[in-house]
């Protein structure tokens, strides 16, 4: 399934997406859907099914920027957190308050003010600003640990250089919450984005999930029985999130055996 | 001291410092966008008084510029800034101008740690509750069931599953939402009964939701301790069922506490946009008017009072926290 819709958003708007789908009032609106328009048509007159792969990717753009940026601050504090083995409490403090913080008004004062200049790649980036706590005070906790296993000390006084620690001993043993963190982070992502753009704070002239669901709804589309305009993208979006957290789980299975 | 006393003074500096970090993100938040906020009430106002003559649009300038405090160097804005939001001064609304946002704020925030604090513990209490049952059941066929229903469900987001549970509710069981109704001057009881009947929709929506991430986190702890030595030991002692419930139960929901303390953010998330969906008067719908309005200093509030409230709740769940860990009670024994 991840295949087919990788392909849908990849290849089908490279060869098949005549007119730009942001744009508004090219086909028909409000079309069910039909042999022209197989998703229909909204009522601001955009084709759904040229719509729908070009929301979705750039809501996996914007989830897969806040994944990366987060995982990677996270890895990179919780290093220096276990390497400096200094101020441990006070930072576990300071990421406590951060994920205790509530993300959507700052969120939504930030991109709102910002949306005129943000791309899909600077969501991301913004969405991190949080991103990164909840990842960062599971890794300190994980390495926290690891750090008093023997063979780690076996290492420091076998004199193996700290980073050849950090690389040998620690990264294959956090390897496999990286990896299953990046997936939760792109879906939290995801998440944050839709919610941001439902509250009209977003750059709605771009399509994303968020954004095609706040048309929607501003257009009323739910009383007015154009359940295409909303529906089909929803379906979407839970489609590809339900087969990345698939993977995710496959993924967390296959590298725990070796554990 | 006695334990939980110095307990509750580091549980009260630990809410200090988090408004005191959420009211430095406010104000790089405010200083980082890209225009001035009092640029943009100015401008609001001119169109608002066009008779206005040059000299007389500059003072108005000057008299907003002084209320936002933007004459001063970034050291004295900030300590300006750090004084006047502590005391609850946040400057005018720019929609409901010269209403203060404080104001404003105030009458939306009960509404809205009424329903946080309401769902965290209903989706809390039930999460965990099934959490053990599924964990400790011989019914394998149906607790795998509900474990699939939830992982699978969970990972779909809120705000997808809040429009979905609307539509339900609205267009097809043809539901109403409650509107409002004057409170001023009622008995507190019957002003409970109407914050609770207005709760309802919002908080059903969270707790259906919520109740998930609770559960999964509990059986996966309580699949861990029903493996231990006290629970063997209890079994083959002949202990009933519920007596093994309840060790697993007490030893697991310390670390769930925990859980629920840290994710009180995200259970805001959610709770603002149920909140603009279901017409609940709290902080959600605040958002939303803010935001069809560009009425940043508004927006600037609901950034730090929302912090102020997740700490107060943060702070009252803490306060419970000695009677579940008898860790802080009796330390070092």
């Amino acid at each position: 399934m991840l295949l087919g819709i990788a392909a849908y958003i990849i290849v089908y708007p490279a060869f098949f997406i005549k007119v730009d789908p942001s744009r508004w009032y090219v086909v028909p609106k409000g079309i069910p859907p039909s042999q022209s328009f197989p998703f229909g048509t909204t009522l601001t007159g955009q084709n759904i099914a040229d719509l729908v792969p070009i929301a979705l990717r750039n809501s996996i753009i914007i989830g897969g920027t806040t994944a990366l940026t987060s995982i990677a601050v996270a890895i990179v504090l919780s290093m220096l957190v276990v390497l400096v083995r200094k101020g441990v409490s006070a930072i576990m403090t300071f990421i406590d308050t951060m994920c205790t913080i509530p993300p959507l008004p700052v969120l939504i004062v930030l991109l709102y003010g910002w949306r005129d200049y943000i791309t899909m790649p600077l969501i991301g980036l913004i969405l991190s600003i949080f991103g990164w706590a909840w990842p960062s005070r599971a890794l300190i906790s994980i390495l926290s640990s690891l750090r008093e296993r023997t063979f780690i000390h076996t290492s420091y006084l076998s004199g193996l250089p700290t980073y050849l620690i950090m690389i040998k001993d620690f990264i294959p043993y956090i390897l496999r919450y990286i990896l299953i963190g990046f997936v939760n982070l792109s879906l939290w992502g995801i998440g944050m984005e839709t919610t941001v753009a439902m509250f009209g704070a977003m750059r709605m002239d771009v399509p994303t999930i968020g954004t095609t669901l706040y048309w929607s709804m501003h257009f009323q589309a739910f009383i007015l029985g154009l359940w295409w305009w909303y529906m089909i993208p929803t379906l979407f979006l839970i489609a590809f999130i339900l087969s990345l957290y698939a993977l995710g789980v496959k993924l967390d299975e296959y590298l725990t055996v070796g554990v | 001291m006695h334990p939980v006393a110095r307990y509750i003074i580091k549980r009260f500096g630990r809410m200090l410092l988090t408004i005191w970090i959420g009211l430095t993100i406010t104000f790089i938040v405010s200083r980082s966008l890209p225009f001035n906020p009092a640029d943009v009430l100015v401008s609001r106002l001119a169109t608002f008084a066009l008779q206005l003559r040059p000299e007389e649009l500059e003072r108005m300038r000057r008299i907003i510029y002084d209320l936002f405090g933007l004459g001063d160097p970034v050291h004295l804005q900030y300590i300006k800034f750090l004084y006047g939001y502590f005391m609850g001064e946040m400057g005018p609304s720019f929609t409901y101008f010269p209403v203060k946002v404080s104001e404003i704020i105030s009458a939306s925030l009960p509404w809205s740690i009424f329903l946080l604090i309401q769902t965290s513990i209903v989706s809390w209490l039930i999460g965990n509750f099934l959490g053990v049952i599924a964990a400790l059941s011989k019914h394998r066929r149906f607790t795998k069931g509900m474990e699939y229903f939830a992982m699978g469900l969970q990972p779909i987001p809120f705000a997808i599953f809040a429009i979905a549970y609307l539509i339900f509710y609205v267009v097809i069981l043809k539901g109403s939402i409650p509107a409002g109704e004057v409170m001023r001057g009622k008995p507190i009881i019957e002003i409970m009964s109407i914050a609770f009947r207005r709760s309802i929709l919002p908080l059903t929506a969270m707790v259906i939701w919520g109740w998930m991430g609770n559960f999964l986190s509990m059986k996966s702890l309580a699949m861990k301790l029903k493996n231990e030595d006290f629970v063997e030991y209890a079994k083959l002692r002949g202990a009933p069922q519920r007596t093994i419930m309840w060790y697993v139960t007490r030893n697991a929901i310390t670390p769930q506490f925990t859980y629920l303390l840290l994710s009180l953010g995200m259970i805001f998330t959610g709770a603002a946009l149920v909140e603009y969906l279901f017409s609940y008067p709290g902080i959600g719908i605040l958002l939303v008017t803010s935001v069809l309005n560009a009425d940043y200093n508004l927006m600037l509030g609901i950034v730090y009072m929302s912090i102020v409230g997740v700490a107060v709740a943060a702070f009252i769940l803490d306060i419970v926290y000695p009677i579940i860990d008898p860790r802080i009670r009796y330390p070092g024994q």
